[in-house]
């Protein structure tokens, strides 16, 4: 017995220094990127007030060229309400002499929903970036919403939320999974960083078929059910390409839309079918394992 | 009572710096300086070999938590904490400070003071940047990534700890 009490005040510092490493070891190998955006996310409440003030400061020192993003998308918003106004002229002008009847009519029900948040932390430093924003959700904020700049350039998507915060996958994350395409072409690739160079990532096995050309703009496919199909959300553009190892594709190095050291404000875009499509998904996936 | 409160003071500085300055300095990969080993190297050379250990763990959780890295920086941490007493005897060990009857960082020779920052920052750092890109195709940026970020890290370090030694411990 005395041994023993001897060899453990002889060892106790090594014996603890194992165990503290063997604990520390096992949380972090067991943890995913959803896991650290949940601590993330809870933990924000406690850092959140400061990150805000330092955002603020930011902030007031890149009104300038912020104010000057939001005027041009505000130009292009105008743009496309002109189309929908004439559309709604024409519409007009055919109901003089169409009756449409009450279900026709009827108002049509909006799929995404549209909200903006501040980026109040954000890094790039590092292969798992994260993005934390003011909104949670108290304020209508909820995982899986995608997120875009002012000017639509693709940011990542939500993965945790708090009550006030949240953490969003930025496309600056080694775990990102997304799918980008060429302009004017529907063939798709997958978007994955490297870790490393934080203003390009990669569209691997783009088909072949695709023939990108170097300067052509990459957005996002729409069939991760984060962004409508429809809306155009820009990844980049592509700067270079290599033959994959399969040779029947092409390996894209995409130039990155977005600036992420200078985000600020950010749109969330809700897809208010997206449990509904992914669970349809995932349960047609497990009846084809079985 | 105001060593142990400068202790205080210091853990919590380290703190707030690295979580509010340091990480959220957006130059890129390379440059992701880890400043609040400043503690560990800070606490008095012949302090409790478990103790350190001890504060190593307790301040790299507060950073997991802060920084959602689950787990990274008590292991880079700890290892630092773990090492220190073999390195302070390594580089202040013969004819430095440690033989003197009360060892105090204050009366390390510059040079070795500067070894010493340069060891602790590229153990913590080292195991930092190692298990947070666990990729051998990634080795050779991971290395740039160590020797860009542990020079600034130093940099910094340096300045925490002159600046603890010259206004701080000069009072107690």
């Amino acid at each position: 017995m005395y041994k023993l009490i001897e060899f453990l005040r002889r060892t106790y510092v090594v014996l603890l220094f194992v165990l503290i490493q063997a604990i520390a070891l096992y949380v972090y190998s067991g943890s995913t990127s959803y896991t650290r955006a949940k601590i993330l996310s809870q933990t924000a409440g406690l850092t959140g007030g400061v990150q805000g003030l330092i955002a603020d400061v930011k902030s007031y020192f890149g009104l300038s060229s912020q104010n000057e993003v939001l005027a041009r998308r505000v130009a292009e918003l105008e743009n496309e309400l002109d189309i929908y106004r004439q559309q709604e002229a024409a519409a007009e002008l055919a109901a003089v002499t169409l009756t449409l009847s009450d279900e026709e009519s009827a108002e049509p029900v909006r799929q995404y929903e549209y909200d903006v948040a501040r980026v109040i932390s954000n890094s790039i430093n590092s292969p798992r970036n994260y993005i934390t924003l003011n909104k949670g959700t108290a304020q209508g904020i909820t995982p899986n919403m995608g997120v875009v700049t002012p000017d639509g350039c693709m940011v990542g998507y939500t993965i945790a939320c708090s009550e006030n915060y949240s953490v969003v996958m930025p496309m600056l994350n080694v775990d990102f999974r997304n799918s980008g395409k060429l302009e004017g072409d529907n063939r798709i690739g997958a978007i994955v960083w490297n870790g490393v160079d934080p203003s390009h990532v990669t569209m691997n096995e783009l088909p072949d078929y695709a023939q990108p050309s170097v300067g052509e703009e990459v957005y996002g496919s729409g069939l991760s059910h984060y962004f409508p199909v429809d809306m155009k959300v820009r990844i980049g553009y592509v700067e270079s390409f290599t033959k994959g190892r399969n040779q029947t594709t092409f390996d894209v190095v995409v130039r990155l839309a977005t600036d992420f050291s200078s985000l600020d404000y950010v749109v969330l875009v809700r897809n208010k079918s997206f449990d509904e499509v992914t669970q349809l998904e995932q349960s047609v996936k497990q009846t084809e394992k079985k | 009572m105001r060593r142990y409160l400068s202790y205080i003071g210091l853990f919590i500085v380290v703190l707030l710096l690295q979580v509010y300055l340091f990480d959220n300095i957006s130059l890129g990969i390379y440059f992701h300086p880890l400043v609040y080993v400043a503690f560990i190297i800070l606490l008095p050379l012949k302090f409790n070999h478990g103790g350190v250990v001890v504060l190593s763990a307790l301040m790299g959780l507060i950073m997991d938590l802060l920084t959602g890295m689950a787990g990274l920086n008590v292991l880079a941490l700890t290892t630092a904490g773990f090492v220190r007493p073999m390195l302070v005897k390594f580089i202040c060990g013969y004819g430095g400070v440690l033989s003197e009857p009360i060892p105090m960082i204050n009366r390390v020779t510059p040079k070795r003071l500067l070894l010493y920052i340069v060891a602790m920052v590229a153990v913590h750092s080292g195991v930092y940047f190692l298990l947070e890109s666990l990729s051998v195709m990634h080795l050779l940026h991971t290395l740039l990534r160590l020797v860009v970020s542990g020079a600034v890290a130093v940099f910094f370090v340096w300045i925490i700890v002159r600046l603890f030694i010259d206004k701080i411990m000069v009072k107690l």
